[in-house]
């Protein structure tokens, strides 16, 4: 998977319903919302831009185990409603 | 005797700018004294010790050069009122006989070389630059001329004259800038390379009671292995963890994976699927620190009804493992 901006990922987590917390630094918590409940799948971001290992490890955290879904997420190209499809056919979401 | 020592003593006079009187102030006097002191026993010191059989004689008994200097101390031998005027030698007229004939003979020229070659030096002639700065290192220099310059700087409240044996006076004054970054150039900093630390894993025979404990020093025995890592991937345990002015106290020590991929720490603990990175171990701590806050906030402090069941799955353990927040 290929290096990304922490900006551009910030970007597409909005985009798949996810709110992100942050207090006084740079440190962000990223956490889905599905029919305004939150879910157990976040991720952590950071102000560093991302290599293609922590593109890795930032996609497993999001359950993107398939790497041309995980393209399409980073992207924003993926409809959010087949994210959460995808996470409930996983029984990692009710 | 007293005579002898007059005529070939160095005269100087200081005379104030700013008294009533042209009188001189006591601070000058000691000022100049005390300088042009300096200087003569500095020269007296660096040209000793230029001698290879002198030197050689030092290194046997260090004392013979503080005898010399003490016997080639400067003597007042005659005062003026005329503001500030006084004559001052050595009293090499009449050389003890503790040294040898070649110090002996030595001291006597001493005196007048310093008066001829350093105190009437034409600072500014690039002749006389020439020589100096080939004669003497930057640390010598200084040590013989600083103290002269500085006494005649631009800025004391007093001009120097130095009285030749015709009467004629002669302004000692500190040359400019440009000379006198000549006599002392600036020593070109030496920059301190950056400590790299490396890490290790080091196995140890401990006293003490309790090895979680800070060690100290002397409670180790002896070292019997250390093994030194690539990268600071030693084992991340925290029993408590800090986020700014929040203070969570844990039930027992989290047991967190640390891995370095590609330039990043990455922090993970798997029971709360947690995993956070930064390109110092330092900031991976931070990131996890910050992230278990975060998920404390929005997940062990929500209500139920706000979080789905895996949610609340989290939220419960998150409560679990925190004891405390202080």
């Amino acid at each position: 998977m290929k290096a990304r901006k922490s900006k551009d990922i910030q970007r597409a987590l909005q985009k798949q319903g996810f709110e992100s917390f942050t207090e006084k630094d740079h440190h962000q918590l990223h956490y889905l919302v599905v029919d305004g409940k939150k879910q157990a799948v976040f991720t952590y971001v950071g102000k560093a831009p991302l290599s293609p290992e922590l593109m890795d490890t930032l996609s497993g955290q999001l359950q993107l185990s398939e790497e041309k879904m995980a393209e399409s997420f980073f992207s924003g190209r993926l409809n959010p409603e087949k994210y959460v499809g995808m996470l409930r056919e996983k029984e990692i979401i009710g | 005797m007293l005579e002898e020592l007059r005529r070939i003593a160095f005269r100087f006079q200081i005379d104030p700018q700013q008294t009533a009187g042209h009188t001189a102030r006591l601070s000058s006097v000691i000022t100049v004294l005390n300088n042009i002191n300096t200087s003569f026993l500095n020269f007296i010191e660096i040209e000793f010790l230029k001698n290879d059989k002198f030197r050689a004689a030092y290194e046997k008994s260090p004392k013979v050069l503080e005898g010399l200097k003490k016997e080639l101390e400067l003597l007042v031998v005659d005062l003026k009122f005329s503001s500030f005027e006084a004559a001052v030698a050595s009293n090499i007229v009449e050389p003890p006989s503790l040294f040898t004939t070649d110090i002996d003979d030595w001291k006597r020229n001493a005196f007048s070389d310093y008066k001829k070659n350093i105190l009437f030096g034409n600072f500014e002639e690039p002749q006389y630059m020439t020589r100096i700065i080939e004669k003497y290192t930057p640390d010598e220099r200084s040590r013989i001329y600083k103290p002269l310059f500085t006494a005649s700087a631009s800025d004391r409240p007093f001009k120097l004259f130095l009285i030749d044996p015709k009467g004629k006076k002669l302004n000692l004054r500190q040359p400019d800038k440009s000379f006198t970054d000549r006599y002392f150039p600036k020593k070109e900093k030496v920059k301190k390379e950056k400590t790299v630390y490396r890490f290790a894993k080091i196995y140890a025979k401990i006293g003490g009671k309790d090895a979680s404990a800070d060690l100290s020093k002397k409670d180790i025995k002896k070292v019997l292995l250390i093994e030194e890592m690539e990268h600071g991937t030693y084992p991340f345990n925290p029993d408590i963890v800090k986020y700014d002015e929040k203070l969570y106290v844990l039930h027992e020590k989290l047991d967190c994976e640390v891995n370095f991929e590609n330039q990043a720490y990455v922090i993970s603990f798997q029971p709360l699927n947690l995993c956070v990175w930064g390109t110092t171990r330092e900031e991976a701590e931070a990131a996890f620190s910050f992230s278990f806050h975060a998920l404390y906030q929005n997940f062990a402090l929500e209500s139920d009804h706000a979080l789905s069941e895996e949610a609340i799955v989290l939220k419960n353990k998150l409560l679990t493992i925190v004891k405390a927040i202080k």
